[in-house]
């Protein structure tokens, strides 16, 4: 039997060796498949900020007053606390590690396809390679912008390395860039779906940046009724909207609720449009059935998404109206500002309804047209809280309350209280992640965000 | 069996199963049997003159057997007439020979006397090459004989039976749930990132090594080496470290187990029914939860804060209002005493009834046996009911080969509770209950209608206004008071519905041919085959009162796995003498390995009434994986044997797997060993003092094994993943995997020395061996930035890890008389390691942190920040980690003892011992933290330590800012201990009474575990790990810890 192996080995059966394959895939299966390749690889950008946004908007919604933590892990504590270690495993996982994985994903994607435009090959599915660039560059600028908006500084690896951290007005003008080139893409292609979402997106980096007029020129060019998702299923618990499943749709305790201001080891926390939600149908409190880890924290549960495959709003023809009503205030054109944003409060009730399922409110609750003040600081208050409203629960909350902190001129703080006496800080950003400053050679362990921040002041 | 026992024909059943060539050879042996003779006699001890049972009694050069049965006696049949030489072995005596002439037809006396001989020199193991005597060996082998420990200690599964048995083995207890199983390490960690469970091989088949399946229910895990029945094993042979595994090739370097079932004996047929009947129950000192009620008024939550905010009002001292702390008990004493709510705990109830048949004749021997184990867990919900079958069969068809077929059948269903890392858990459900939530059966509490379900909270509050503090009714009411102080408020009947469980079936065989052509060539073959199916389950029954929101609509997952591990090898041995003085044996040798792995499971929530299956959900989704991995390995090894006592022995073995990637080609490991018995060269005599030294032999053994990694693990992977475009759900692709093309084997070095001495006349013994190994080109999951977009951490040759230490085995036989013998064994080894080489440290552990992989630091060390009290009494963390201990003691080890009186009783205790690491009591610091930091109030004892002034002492505060940290330096504690495992008394049934029943021997004996426990630990338990199997992961976090145990056991034979 000795001899017998030896000379099977010897004899060169090196097919002795060989292994079933079948539980990877690997590059090479990929390019043999040629053509019937792309469709994969471009669902794949899709996929991976299918499951990035939603995971954005749950922290997202932690860290402002749109929700609190009604169950005990101490990392999702830390960000409803507002004091965030730099070692929070849980924020790390959700949201640092989808955004760059989506952020490579786009940027691979886009390399592979660019190299096959031209080749006889995939003569016949050059429209899908475009359009599959188009889509690449669009969530390759807009995980930019979230790394822009949520981030203290943010660098890249793997694809376009940098060695430096990049501050988020750096690395959101680097997010313009990918948006501008998508929309071109788009334009050229006739993809108009892709075109408009571009278009939010790079207005939006202008709202940031400063550049008002420019954010509400462009925003111009979008549609009121304009709305692109990010798409969830029932089919699939890997397709499950997330925001769904933390507060409605999993076996464990409900773990996001709406703070009432009545739960104490939460800082008495109160969502500031509490009592319009819940006129509005957006908000049901103490649904039967539903309950914390404890009963001193109240369970007020969102509508908003009322299923597993309820989609997100990624960029929509309501946002550019608000970007364009924002440019307006700030420019003093209050009477368009003011128009603008009683449009959409004029069929907000219905629309609601139509996307997202939410029971239409009584007829008493309906929103009313309202007045701006004329003044920059209140008018821009009001838009917020439009804002709120409109682009609830979508992560807009905290990159809205982030970005008019930061602005010098209006001094708003949309963030809830410092919880001082549960621990609490006052971080209005996440740091890079331990994890991140461990294994990248370009950032040393004190890097989490620039020098002179720590563990409750991140900025 | 005694030869001379009434004589039995031998039954049908092993009959049929050793087939029709069988039968044909039993009867031509039968019409053979009147010309041949046979010898009879006694083996006893020549020093008490007490019979020496199962000793091996054989004729040299044939194989020819028989074993003396209870009174030492025995009788060989059917032996060739003329001289003959017979020879005796038994462990713990020196062999012994003699020479007698045979008359056909006719049986010769024949009675040994053995000397005992705590060394066995000549006992034969088994290695890769086949059976050797220990003599010949470099490496240290330690062999146990089951069926002696059975006796003693009543060992349950095999994680049991090596635990203290064998200096070196390292088994990492994990929980005291029934159907769990442990992590087991010989000689320490070798790898960092790969396994480090040593290769198992029953009867010359590889079989699954896994320790950590099951269903996932926090933290514990099953092991399928719980799958074996011990009552079926005849030795345990431990391989250690990488000389030693050399010839077992690229896998090996974490050592080998080699599990050797019972075989058939020539003789008449012995029937063995075996009862045993226990009990285990949980005798832990749980800790009460202890609520400040301060709490519920705003702004302050706990003590320790209240203390670093400065506001304590002037002259109140925590020790001074006492009335303001409340407690609870759950698991324990319940409400002030008052078990309002029961406790889940039981009496676990075990049973187990095993039969098994033994016997054969000259050219055919069997073994038979079958077992049915029923054990329930002292939780509700944790049961394992396994049944075992072995039929193994020999056939010696001519004298030059022999044939063994091996064949073992195990089917298990365990079902395990949830704890450790569950929300869902027993204990942490126990442990973390909501005390202002607890009603209070008192009537001396007037309050007003809508607060009696919160008695506590409302006599807190006024307890607290009368120590001046100001309270709020109205902040009262924010504690929604119910009555439910169950942590996420789930009941334990509330847990008791979830099932989650695990059924296995496997099947383990394997056919050795020897073929011995000439008498200077042997060959050996073996086909190996294991197979084991589990089905893995978990089940939320449809029920809308159960507190889990949607789950209560029904929830089922099911996953389905089969694994095969298929293994073939030969070697071929000749030997031959160059000189009178000199001898030379060429071992040949290859073998083949296939594991391959499928598994396929399905999941769904929300279920019509009635069902639990996951077909029936209203949402579902699957899953599929295949894993495979082959090796194949060729080795030549050369022993040169000078006069019988001095042995050298150079060894070479090649390697390939399967495994991708430009470096992960062929394998080369040498291994050099000698071996030299000192004690038998004239010259010994005259240097140590007659009788002192009885026998020495030192070796010496240098050498290399390797470690494979996966497969695929140098490939950059793509992953599938399911996406929701435009309304469709479409198939993606997803960066998945780095891969590393650079990605080699590692490669463990071992060298090791020793001696074995037998000392006084053999009633002393002594086994010492010192080691040192180091693993080079160690493969490191390195973790990848993040921003890499890579998620899971890609495998690197960047580490070099050396363990070494020393082991020793003692032996003592203090008296050895007629009616009382009394012996003490001690194993013992100090195992220190350290990470010599590691570009980068990686950081893990529970938490995320608590645990490092870091150069110049033991494997898996507790890192953490430490803490300090300034001079104002305030807390000050450092900014950075440090090293405070290791999980794995230095120093382990076991003493035991019997003593034997009158030949039918024994008493028998065995304390086992470790030290020198620590453990991280994570159940009180996230008790503290939990109930304490903040979230809801309360606060545990130690938060409360006052030192004698009244004030706050500095150990509280320290441990009150580290619940708040995220890093718990204060609650990493040493846990050295000593154990009192197990004590036994067991009474040899008289013959006159077995003689009424026509039997040969039998026995009852009574076991009682873990009586006595020694530790300054202050956690649960020192021994339990959250992590269940895991080797590098230790934490206590909510795990139950080992029960009492006491068990009864009844043999008899016929």
């Amino acid at each position: 039997m000795a001899l017998l192996a030896g000379l099977l080995a010897q004899a060169g059966c090196d097919g002795i060796l060989d292994v079933d394959e079948a539980g990877i895939i690997v590059f090479e299966d990929v390019e043999a498949g040629g053509p019937t390749a792309i469709p994969a690889f471009v669902a794949g950008v899709v996929g991976n900020y299918q499951e990035l946004v939603d995971n954005i908007i749950r922290y997202a919604a932690l860290l402002t007053d749109e929700m609190i933590l009604a169950g005990t892990f101490e990392d999702r504590l830390q960000v409803d606390r507002r004091r965030i270690q730099v070692n929070n495993d849980v924020l790390t996982d959700a949201v640092y590690a989808p955004l760059h994985r989506t952020r490579m994903q786009a940027d691979t994607t886009v390399f592979l396809l660019q190299e096959r435009l031209g080749d006889p090959v995939f003569a016949d599915v050059e429209d899908d390679l475009r359009e599959g660039i188009a889509l690449g560059k669009l969530y390759g600028g807009y995980a930019r912008l979230w790394l822009g908006e949520l981030y203290c500084w943010s660098i890249l690896t793997g694809m376009f390395p940098e060695n430096r951290p990049l501050p988020p007005d750096e690395r959101i003008f680097q997010a313009l860039g990918f948006l501008q080139e998508a929309e071109t893409l788009a334009a050229i292609g006739g993809m108009e779906e892709i075109r408009f979402a571009a278009i939010v997106g790079q207005a939006r980096a202008h709202l940031w940046l400063g550049n008002y007029s420019q954010a509400g020129t462009l925003a111009g060019d979008v549609p009121r009724d304009f709305v692109f998702d990010a798409e969830y299923s029932q089919n699939d618990p890997a397709q499950f909207n997330e925001m769904y499943m933390f507060t409605w749709g999993d076996m464990q305790q409900i773990r996001w609720t709406v703070g009432d201001g009545t739960a104490t080891t939460r800082g008495g926390e109160r969502w500031e449009h509490l009592d319009l939600f819940l006129d509005l149908q957006l908000l049901r409190s103490e649904p039967e059935g539903f309950s914390a880890f404890s009963s001193s924290i109240p369970v007020t549960l969102q509508t908003l998404y009322g299923r597993a495959d309820t989609g997100v709003l990624v960029a929509s023809g309501a946002e550019a109206v608000l970007i364009r009503a924002e440019a307006a205030v700030r420019a003093g054109r209050t009477g368009e500002a003011e128009a603008l944003l009683n449009d959409l409060r004029s069929d907000y009730s219905l629309r609601t309804t139509i996307l997202r399922d939410v029971e239409p409110p009584d007829a008493a609750n309906e929103l009313a047209p309202l007045t701006l003040a004329g003044n920059l600081v209140p008018d821009l208050r009001t838009v917020a809280a439009e804002r709120a409203r409109e682009l609830w629960l979508t992560g807009d909350r905290m990159t809205t309350s982030r970005r008019l902190r930061r602005d010098p001129w209006s001094a708003i703080d949309l963030f809830p209280p410092v919880k001082t006496e549960n621990s609490g800080g006052d971080d209005i950003a996440f740091p890079i992640p331990r994890l991140e400053l461990d294994n990248n050679p370009n950032l040393s362990a004190a890097d989490a965000c620039p020098v002179g921040q720590a563990s409750g002041s991140w900025r | 069996m005694s030869a001379l026992s009434r004589s039995r024909p031998v039954p049908a059943a092993p009959l049929l199963l050793a087939g029709v060539g069988a039968a044909v050879l039993l009867g031509a042996s039968a019409v053979a049997a009147q010309e041949t003779a046979s010898v009879a006699g006694t083996v006893t001890d020549v020093s008490s003159g007490r019979p020496v049972s199962e000793a091996r009694v054989f004729v040299v050069g044939t194989g020819m057997e028989a074993f003396a049965g209870e009174g030492g006696r025995y009788l060989l049949e059917g032996l060739p007439a003329g001289e003959v030489e017979v020879s005796v072995e038994r462990l713990g005596y020196a062999p012994a020979a003699a020479t007698v002439q045979l008359m056909a037809g006719q049986t010769a006396a024949l009675d040994f006397a053995l000397d005992v001989s705590a060394v066995a020199l000549d006992e034969l193991v088994v290695t890769a090459t086949g059976l050797q005597r220990r003599r010949e060996l470099g490496n240290a082998a330690v062999a146990i004989q089951v069926d002696d420990e059975l006796v003693r200690a009543a060992p349950v599964t095999l994680t049991n039976l090596l635990q203290g048995r064998a200096a070196g083995v390292q088994v990492l207890q994990s929980s005291g749930t029934v159907g769990s199983g442990s992590a087991v390490k010989i000689r320490g960690s070798g790898s960092i990132s790969l396994s480090n469970t040593p290769l198992i091989y029953i009867d010359g088949s590889r079989i699954s090594n896994s320790v950590n399946s099951g269903p996932a229910v926090g933290g514990q895990s099953t092991s399928r080496l719980n799958d074996l029945n011990l009552e079926d094993i005849e030795s345990v042979e431990i391989v250690k470290g990488p000389s030693a595994a050399t010839l077992y090739g690229a896998e090996a370097a974490a050592g080998v187990i080699r599990i050797t079932t019972k075989r058939g004996r020539s003789g008449t047929a012995e029937w063995t029914y075996r009862s045993e009947w226990g009990a285990r129950w949980d005798t832990t000192e749980w800790p009460a939860t202890v609520w400040n009620p301060r709490s519920l008024f705003g702004e302050v939550y706990d003590v320790s804060r209240l203390f670093r905010a400065g506001e304590i009002p002037a002259g109140v001292h925590f020790a001074a209002i006492p009335d303001t702390l409340y407690s609870i008990n759950l698991l324990g004493e319940g409400v002030g005493g008052d078990v309002v709510y029961g406790t889940p705990w039981r009496t676990g109830i075990e049973k187990t009834y095993g039969a098994s048949l033994r016997g054969g004749g000259q050219n055919v021997t069997y073994f038979l046996s079958g077992e049915l184990t029923d054990q329930d867990g002292t939780l509700a919900t944790n049961e394992n009911v396994q049944r075992n079958l072995r039929a193994n069969l020999d056939l010696v068809p001519s004298e030059r080969v022999t044939l063994g077929v091996s064949a073992g059948y195990a089917n298990s269903r365990v079902f395990m509770p949830e704890n450790d890392n569950s929300g869902f858990g027993f204990i942490g459900v126990g442990m973390l209950g909501y005390p202002w939530q607890a009603p209070v059966r008192r009537t001396d509490i007037t309050i007003g209608g809508e607060w009696e379900t919160c008695p506590l909270a409302w006599e807190a509050h006024r307890a607290l206004a009368d120590a001046g503090f100001a309270t709020s009714l109205d902040s009262l009411t924010e504690a929604r008071c119910v009555d439910n102080p169950f942590f996420g408020e789930r009941t334990f009947e509330d847990i008791e519905t979830l099932v989650s469980s695990q059924q296995v079936e496997r099947v383990t065989t394997s056919v050795t041919l020897d073929y011995n052509p000439f008498g200077f060539l042997s060959t050996r073959g073996t086909a190996g085959y294991d197979q084991f199916s589990d089905q893995t389950g978990f089940l939320v029954p449809v029920d809308p009162d159960l507190p889990f929101n949607d789950a209560s609509r029904g929830a089922r997952s099911i996953g389905h796995g089969i694994n095969r591990l298929f293994t073939l090898e030969g070697n071929v041995n000749a030997s031959f003498s160059v000189t009178p003085e000199l001898r030379s044996t060429t071992s040949v040798g290859a073998q083949f390995f296939r594991q391959k792995s499928e598994s396929t499971g399905a999941s769904g929530t929300t279920l019509p009434p009635g069902a639990t299956t996951a077909s029936s959900a209203v949402r579902t989704q699957g899953f599929e994986s295949v894993g495979e991995t082959r090796t194949l390995g060729l080795y030549i090894q050369e022993q040169i044997e000078y006069r019988d006592r001095l042995f050298i022995t150079p060894a070479l073995r090649f390697d390939d797997s399967s495994a991708f990637g430009e470096h992960l080609g062929r394998e080369a490991y040498p291994r050099f060993m000698a071996s030299y018995v000192l004690s038998e060269e004239a010259w010994f005599d005259r240097i140590v003092p007659g009788g002192f030294v009885e026998s020495l032999r030192a070796r010496v053994a240098w050498g290399q094994s390797g470690k494979q990694p996966a497969s695929f693990a140098a490939l950059k992977l793509l992953g599938p993943r399911r996406v929701t475009l435009r309304g469709e759900n479409v198939a993606g692709l997803s960066l998945s995997g780095p891969g590393n093309p650079e990605l080699r084997a590692e490669r463990g070095e071992e060298l090791e020395l020793g001696f074995e001495a037998d000392l006084l006349d053999g009633r002393v013994g002594v086994d010492f061996t010192w080691f040192s190994q180091t693993t080079k080109d160690a493969i490191v999951a390195r973790a990848l930035a993040p921003s890499t977009g890579y998620t899971v951490p890609v495998f690197t040759n960047i580490g070099e890890i050396q363990n070494g230490g020393f082991e020793l085995g003692l032996s003592a036989l203090v008296i050895n008389s007629g009616s009382l013998r009394w012996d003490w064994q001690v194993n013992a080894s100090r195992i220190t390691g350290e990470i010599t080489d590691l570009d980068e440290h990686i950081i893990y552990g529970l938490g995320g942190n608590s645990q490092r992989h870091e150069e110049g630091f033991p494997f898996g060390s507790y890192f953490s920040k430490t803490y300090s009290v300034d001079s104002s009494g305030g807390v000050a963390a450092s900014d950075t980690a440090v090293y405070v201990g290791h999980p794995t003691p230095e120093l382990e080890g076991s003493l035991s003892t019997s003593v034997e009186l009158f030949g039918w009783v024994t008493l028998y205790a065995d304390l086992g011992f470790a030290a020198g690491h620590q453990q991280f009591n994570s159940t009180e610091q996230f008790r503290c933290g939990f109930l304490g930091g903040g979230t809801y109030g309360g606060v545990c004892p130690e938060l409360f330590e006052v030192d004698a002034d009244g004030e706050l002492a500095a150990g509280a505060r320290i441990k009150a800012q580290a619940a708040d940290d995220d890093e718990y330096a204060p609650w990493i504690e040493d846990a050295d201990f000593a154990r009192l495992r197990s004590v036994s008394a067991r009474v040899a049934l008289p013959g006159s009474w077995l003689g009424m029943v026509g039997a040969s021997r039998g026995s009852f004996s009574v076991t009682a575990e873990n009586l006595f426990l020694l530790t300054s630990y202050s956690g649960l338990d020192p021994e339990i790990n959250f992590a269940g199997g895991s080797q590098s992961t230790r934490a206590e976090f909510f795990t139950l810890p080992p029960p009492k145990r006491v068990t009864g056991r009844f043999s008899i034979s016929f």
